[in-house]
């Protein structure tokens, strides 16, 4: 019912207002006064500070922002953020950033990719972890939208054979319907991102640094181009830089906001590797491709499938059975090309094998070689002979084109 | 420069993977196909590459490719370097030098000569494949003096290039990077 509809006056059918708290990160629609808490909660607290994301998730923004103002001694974490506290303003934040094309999307809100809960649960990795208190996201493309999603991941130092891997795999994701996630790093990360937009389909980039800076900087026609048409995600606010700990707290939101995450190339230190453990703390599919045994650049993702870490994939088509409901969108069978040779019975390949290729041999020389009777031997090689695999030739019987 | 291209097999259709492979050629067929290359000729081949159906993926529209001018510019700068380095000398290319002449003035760096070594020892490398690896290196070394404006010095980085370019093994992508465009008028110079 519209507004303009609506009887003036108290709605009958309208429950009277809970009187209980409402429940803080429960699908309710969020507060302009929740989101702004929240909006200053990430402005003063580092990306995947556990201590400080566990207790906005458990006791909502405006909640824990009291505490925080009110107990800075309770541990050292809070020290430091309401030290912040005074010299940030989250309404003129949020104001600056919608004026660039960037929204602060909370729990609750209709986009909030539910997926990133999982996060509650599931511990902490460096010391980084939790779900984040809301998203930086400039670009058109809803983030629940990425609920069937897969993240492409791999090694900054890619090779050729790397590159080309991860953009055949993205491309045909992509086409499947599944958006790509990647970290717009250098390397796999950037085919990925390349494979995904070259069989038009959506692909996302979160961000170390805040969604509104360029890194790396070569990467800023792609970026542009993202947050033009899909999407380029941050937890930590705009103008935040690139730092070395906020890539672990970015890749366990990588990993969290897509159904499985493959690894293509990773030496044997490598971020990718860090992002495939979130992934696997998570429950999500870990797949990775493995690479040549002489290339460093694939000995970390060699590893990890070598110790059970990730369910091998070879293209496209494995993610999707991995990825897809059971019994559904599963890999065509590989199988080597069928010779007319392979219809042949086992007996009949025996005599086969006892045809000589050049010099014609008599049937009873033939049987005795192939060890049958003369006369299932003869009864075989005419049968044979009609399809060419053998011909008969006045001194006895040789191999025909197709038997060769 | 001579270049040449040959297919996986005669029909042409042949692809690792057993999902596209198309080839009609039995095994033997393609054997004797691959075989027609000789082993002293294909032992001179300095860059080996195994090549891959174009695909759309491959293509990136956010760094156009480089033109035929611009690497021009390039190759001239190097074999600006190379009539430098070799004034006075009856040859002008790094694919000219003579290999003892190689060993005794214009050696690699002792820690990258070891890996051309190392190749050699294990049978991968013939002895003339090591003196034609160096050859590469050195241009790999011109080719990155153009580009940082530094010293020519055929070093451990260059070897391994070398040596992926020969062994037609994946290149990082790094090797690949395009240039930045003020490169160009160092170039010039």
């Amino acid at each position: 019912m519209s507004a303009a509809t609506s009887p003036p006056g108290p709605d009958p059918m309208e429950s009277p207002a809970p009187a209980t708290r409402t429940i803080p990160g429960a699908v309710e629609r969020p507060t302009d006064a929740e989101r702004l808490a929240r909006a200053t909660i990430s402005l003063v607290v580092e990306p995947g500070d556990v201590r400080c994301l566990g207790l906005t998730r458990e006791l909502g923004g405006e909640a824990f922002l009291e505490v925080l103002g009110e107990h800075p001694e309770l541990r050292a974490e809070f020290r430091a953020a309401a030290g912040r506290l005074a010299t940030v303003d989250a309404e003129r934040v949020l104001e600056q950033s919608a004026r660039r094309g960037i929204r602060f999307v909370v729990p609750g809100d209709a986009e909030w990719p539910v997926s990133l809960g999982d996060l509650a649960g599931a511990g902490v990795l460096q010391d980084r972890g939790e779900v984040p208190v809301g998203l930086w996201v400039r670009g058109p493309l809803r983030l629940d939208t990425l609920a069937p999603s897969v993240a492409v991941v791999g090694s900054r130092a890619s090779t050729t054979y790397g590159d080309q891997v991860a953009s055949d795999l993205a491309a045909l994701v992509g086409a499947a319907g599944r958006p790509v996630v990647s970290g717009a790093a250098y390397g796999i990360d950037y085919a990925a991102h390349r494979g995904a937009l070259s069989a038009d389909a959506p692909t996302v980039a979160v961000l170390a640094c805040g969604a509104d800076r360029v890194y790396p900087q070569e990467h800023r026609d792609l970026l542009r181009h993202l947050s033009d048409n899909y999407a380029v995600i941050s937890e930590a606010p705009p103008g935040s830089s690139p730092f070395q700990i906020r890539f672990l707290a970015r890749n366990r939101i990588i990993a969290a906001l897509s159904r499985g995450t493959v690894v293509v190339e990773a030496a044997v230190r490598s971020g990718a590797l860090h992002t495939a453990a979130w992934a696997d703390r998570l429950h999500r599919v870990v797949m990775a491709t493995p690479g040549p045994l002489t290339s460093p650049a694939s000995e970390g993702v060699n590893l990890l499938l070598r110790n059970g870490g990730a369910a091998l994939v070879m293209g496209a088509e494995d993610v999707l059975e991995l990825l897809g409901a059971s019994g559904h969108d599963l890999s065509p069978v590989r199988r080597g090309r069928e010779r007319p040779r392979d219809r042949l019975t086992v007996r009949a390949r025996q005599v086969l094998d006892a045809v000589p290729a050049a010099v014609p041999a008599p049937t009873r020389s033939i049987a005795l070689v192939a060890g049958l009777s003369e006369p299932e031997v003869e009864r075989l090689l005419v049968g044979m002979s009609q399809d060419g695999f053998v011909e008969r030739v006045p001194s006895g019987w040789r191999l025909g084109e197709a038997g060769r | 420069m001579l270049v040449l291209a040959s297919n996986p097999c005669p029909c042409g259709n042949w692809r690792a993977s057993a999902r596209t492979n198309r080839c009609t050629c039995s095994d033997r067929v393609r054997r004797t196909y691959q075989s027609r290359m000789s082993g002293p000729i294909a032992d001179r081949i300095d860059v080996l590459r195994h090549v891959q159906p174009a695909s759309p993926a491959s293509h990136d529209p956010f760094r156009p490719a480089e033109s035929s001018a611009q690497v021009r510019l390039r190759v001239a700068a190097v074999r600006q370097r190379q009539l430098r380095r070799f004034a006075g000398c009856p040859w002008r290319l790094n694919a000219h030098i003579p290999g003892p002449r190689l060993k005794d003035t214009w050696p690699v760096d002792p820690a990258a000569q070891r890996l051309i070594d190392a190749e050699i020892f294990s049978g991968r490398l013939s002895a003339r494949g090591g003196v034609r690896v160096q050859r590469l290196a050195w241009t790999i070394a011109d080719l990155t003096s153009v580009r940082t404006g530094g010293d020519v010095e055929p070093g451990v980085e260059e070897v391994e290039i070398a040596l992926r370019l020969r062994m037609g093994r994946p290149l990082d992508v790094r090797t690949l990077a395009p240039w930045p465009d003020d490169h160009l008028s160092e170039v010039g110079g």
